[in-house]
């Protein structure tokens, strides 16, 4: 009784207290300025570098890296496990699956082995014939067929099985089994042993496989932890009863993990494309009502990142929504959903691709109060060969079986009664790029948290993007860009508000080609707004580009060129520049209507891994196959809200 | 019947059916403790407990009343059928549980290594004996200029050089590298920057003339793939082993590590010690014995 009466007069204490002293007093009494001043510096210190706590450097890597442990990837014939991953990740020559020898070009800074968590560590043990599985018809009828040389056969079954629920309960790994958890100790023993902090980053994560119908709203989670706090958890999965195909029960798993340990984790979606209209949902697809504002603040919490291209299709857009993007038509992947069960239907890409999503999500914060889709955006590979190997001269395909041969290219990847995928149609795509301070797993995490991230097909083009309200043309000018970006605005992934009065959005744009890559044609920056009436819209800027070529009357800039020589699979950088940079200030600017600024930077035409296919093979490829592309680099939007 | 008898009792099959019988019922009666009538199952106060904790771990909350029920009803199903899969031999061909009784062994040796700290002294010792597993590569730190292609096109090269001689002219050459030469988006100084690094972010021929040109002296320009640069390597570290205090992190987990693989080692070749291992030949060629 006692103590309740004093906590409860506590507050009141408090207020007397805050009320009666200056707040910056407390026991120093009144500081002047003169004093002050010796405490801060006036001048910047003699070396640069000292005061410096922003990004100098930008880290390469995949979030997204399946290895054997995934049902799917060991059923298409993966043998590399997380570890062989991790070392291949970090520049080791090592033999893929197919029995050749494989290496990247340059390492990765870091990697995520993101396996799949339903069915994990399933294949290892049904390769090995192991007595339970062979327990069950289901079991041994796959492990027959694999041992007979229909392990292609075996693993379409597995994995339409999966996708319909219809694996046999007896031989599925679920959470609180030893099989299950021994895949789990595993995969964290890997990412262990590989973590190299300034080094090399190897994170703790696994795949969500939400896949119901053969709609593809899969997750990858990240842990910022190491083992003590991972382990404490198993990975969260699909199946009922424990698991749940709803994005908001994962965001249920990710709040008790964070609660129970005091660790962190990200959620990554990726392939709106194959979601068949319910990846951006505006109506969730599991109740069947608009999305409230609990689903948009947990997203928008939840899911700070979209990873927007990689190997089955690019996500940034699609003609059919932006039918005045002259570079849209590029690596679609727009046949039907996952499985190609159900076909595409045009009013379905509404909810499919980055850009329209960011687009309704600035309608739907003027409705809810909270922007649902507001999330920067990085590549990753989503390769299931254990190699995040993505250049286009260095491909390694999305499946063991779809690595270098002949015929990798021709063999449909994908085939039901209602439409085909063919193995050309994979697209050698792509990393992600993180500007962090240091390689560590807590400051690439919190880099990926506060989305200063990008995007890219596969080159390791450097993109920085900075939005201001006072950015002049002599700030493109300067020795260093970053130290002006980060001085008068806020990088990639950041937000613009309280408009000074009369002032408009500048941006401080800049790209430095690949250094072993091709020159770039030029960069644009992408506005999406929402207007007075409701309707939301898009627009793209040329903002530089190399050479002296000029807009044409309706605006339009003239191609770069193109050097690719087919046959020969080669290009030269005689057209292109090297670097562009670019202040730019939005000319249609309105201060009362939400906005979104992203950056696309385009190389110049280069050969796709189709011609390095056809050159090395000496194979002749079908008429409808591309054999060029025109990489390129997308960065996280930096946002515009208007104040109440 | 006689006969039949006695051509049964010489089978060896007989002999190795009977034995087994013999032990079969032997190991019946060791475990007849927890099968059959009247055997007990006791739930403990501990076990509810970590079936508690296995519930929140993936529900993320306590269980309800009836989740408890539950939870119990299953552990002593689980149970019945556990003891008398065990008692019929179950877990004997099953290669999830034989990995996993292998794993827990494991873990016990290796907790018995990693339970005292290993000694400064201790570290430095193994710090000395593997040289190779931290041996720093060579790395240099360096100020440069850029002179940017794109923008200065024929006359890039010359525009360096003007710069260079203006530099070596003067009696105090430190330019605000801050402010000099054109924008370029990397690092305009690298601190101890390996030479494999310096190769990722320049090239490869400018990392290569940077290992060769005189130090703390402004010296170029340099082809990079972006155009031209004046350099001044502040220093060059060669390769060499490093401190402890500065690799102490990696040491200490490898040296547990090493110690655990001992461990584990040692335990297994005294354990192996125990069996005569027969291995039956294959076809040709012949399987040497498993150590």
């Amino acid at each position: 009784m006692k103590s309740h009466k004093v906590l409860s007069s506590l507050p009141a204490f408090l207020l007397v207290l805050f009320v009666a002293v200056p707040l910056v007093a407390q026991d120093t009494g009144e500081p002047d300025k003169a004093s002050l001043e010796k405490a801060y510096r006036s001048k910047r210190p003699y070396s640069p570098y000292a005061d410096r706590r922003f990004p100098e450097r930008v880290y390469w890597g995949d979030t997204h890296l399946h290895t054997s442990f995934s049902m799917d990837a060991g059923a298409f014939g993966c043998r590399l496990g997380p570890s062989d991953a991790y070392r291949f990740a970090k520049g080791q020559e090592i033999t893929a699956s197919s029995g050749q020898p494989v290496r990247l070009a340059r390492p990765l800074d870091f990697l995520v082995v993101a396996d799949h968590s339903d069915g994990f560590g399933f294949f290892p043990l049904l390769f090995s014939g192991d007595p339970k599985i062979m327990a069950d018809p289901q079991g041994r009828r796959w492990n027959e067929m694999i041992q007979n040389g229909q392990g292609a056969a075996a693993a379409i079954d597995i994995i339409t099985s999966f996708g319909k629920g219809a694996i046999s309960k007896a031989i599925f790994p679920v959470p609180g089994t030893t099989a299950f958890q021994g895949a789990w100790e595993e995969v964290i023993k890997a990412a262990e042993e590989a973590n190299d902090p300034g080094r090399f980053t190897a994170f703790i994560g696994f795949e969500w496989t939400s896949n119901t119908g053969g709609n593809n709203l899969h997750r990858n989670i990240i842990f910022r932890d190491n083992a003590t706090k991972a382990s404490l958890v198993e990975p969260y999965t699909t199946q009922k009863p424990l698991g749940s195909d709803n994005p908001r029960d994962l965001w249920k798993w990710m709040n008790g993990y964070e609660e129970k340990t005091g660790g962190h984790v990200l959620a990554i979606a990726h392939n709106g494309n194959l979601s068949n209209g319910r990846m951006f949902p505006l109506i969730e697809s599991f109740s069947g009502k608009p999305i409230d504002r609990e689903y948009a603040e947990t997203r928008a919490f939840r899911e700070r990142l979209y990873e927007v291209t990689q190997i089955k299709g690019d996500g940034e857009t699609h003609p059919f929504l932006s039918p005045n993007d002259e570079f849209a038509n590029f690596e679609r992947w727009d046949k039907g959903n996952l499985d190609l069960t159900e076909l595409k239907k045009p009013e379905m890409m509404e909810f499919e691709y980055a850009r329209s999503a960011l687009r309704n999500g600035l309608k739907l914060e003027q409705e809810l109060g909270v922007n649902p889709y507001k999330f920067g955006m990085i590549g990753s590979t989503d390769a299931h060969t254990g190699l995040a190997a993505m250049d286009e001269d260095n491909f390694w395909g999305k499946t063991s079986s779809s690595e270098p041969s002949p015929d990798r290219a021709t063999h449909p990847f994908v085939k039901t009664a209602k439409a085909t995928i063919m193995g050309w149609e994979q697209t050698a795509s792509g990393y992600a790029g993180v500007w962090a301070t240091d390689n560590t797993r807590e400051a690439l995490f919190d880099a990926m948290q506060r989305k200063e991230v990008y995007a890219t097909t596969g080159p390791r083009v450097i993109v920085r993007f900075f939005g201001g309200w006072d950015f002049t043309a002599n700030d493109a000018k300067t020795r260093n860009p970053a130290l002006v970006g980060y001085g008068k605005g806020v990088p990639m992934g950041g937000d613009l508000t309280q408009s000074p009065t009369g002032k408009t959005p500048t941006f401080l744009v800049a790209a430095l080609k690949d250094p072993i890559g091709a020159n770039l044609d030029r960069i644009q920056i992408i506005k999406g707004w929402l207007d007075a009436g409701g309707q939301t819209h898009e627009k793209i800027y040329d903002v530089a580009w190399s050479g002296n070529r000029m807009p044409d009357a309706k605006g339009k800039l003239p191609p770069v060129g193109d050097t690719v020589d087919v046959p020969n699979a080669t290009y030269t950088n005689t057209i292109g520049a090297t670097e562009l940079i670019k202040v730019w200030k939005d000319p249609e600017f309105d201060h009362s209507q939400r906005a979104f600024y992203y950056v696309r930077v385009l190389e110049i035409p280069t050969p796709r891994w189709t011609a390095y296919d056809a050159k090395y093979f000496g194979i002749k490829m079908p008429p409808e196959v591309p054999a060029k592309l025109q990489e390129r680099a997308y960065t996280s939007p930096i946002w515009y809200t208007p104040a109440k | 019947m006689k006969i039949i008898l006695g051509k049964l009792i010489r089978e060896p099959l007989f002999h190795f059916l009977l034995l087994g019988a013999v032990i079969f019922f032997m190991a019946a009666r060791v475990r007849n403790a927890s099968i059959g009538p009247g055997a007990k199952i006791v739930v403990t106060q501990s076990e509810m407990e970590s079936m508690i904790m296995g519930f929140s771990r993936t529900w993320m909350r306590r269980p309800t009343q009836e989740e408890m029920q539950g939870l119990v009803n299953d552990y002593v199903r689980e149970e019945v059928l556990y003891r008398e899969a065990t008692a019929m031999g179950l877990d004997q061909d099953d290669v999830i549980v034989r990995r996993r009784m292998r794993q827990k062994f494991e873990f016990l040796a290796e907790d018995l290594a990693t339970r005292s700290s290993p000694t400064d002294l201790d570290l430095k010792a193994y710090l000395q004996q593997h040289p190779e597993k931290y041996h720093e590569e060579p790395a240099i730190s360096f100020a440069h200029i850029f002179f940017s292609r794109q923008k200065r096109g024929a006359s890039t090269e010359a525009a360096a050089n003007s710069f260079l001689a203006h530099l070596n002219g003067k009696n105090d050459p430190a330019p605000d590298i801050e402010t000099a030469g054109d924008a370029f988006l990397l690092p305009a100084q690298l601190d101890k920057a390996s030479v494999v690094e310096i190769a990722r972010l320049f090239g490869e021929n400018f990392a290569k003339q940077l290992t060769m040109i005189a130090v703390r002296r402004w010296a170029g320009p340099i082809a990079s793939s972006y155009g031209f640069h004046l350099v001044r390597v502040d220093a060059r570290i060669p390769g060499a082993a490093p401190p402890l205090a500065s690799v102490r992190d990696t040491v200490f987990r490898d040296f547990l590590n090493d110690r655990r693989k001992q461990e584990l080692d040692a335990q297994y070749l005294k354990l192996r010690a125990r069996y005569s291992v027969v291995v039956e030949p294959l076809e040709a060629p012949t399987v040497a014995e498993a150590r």
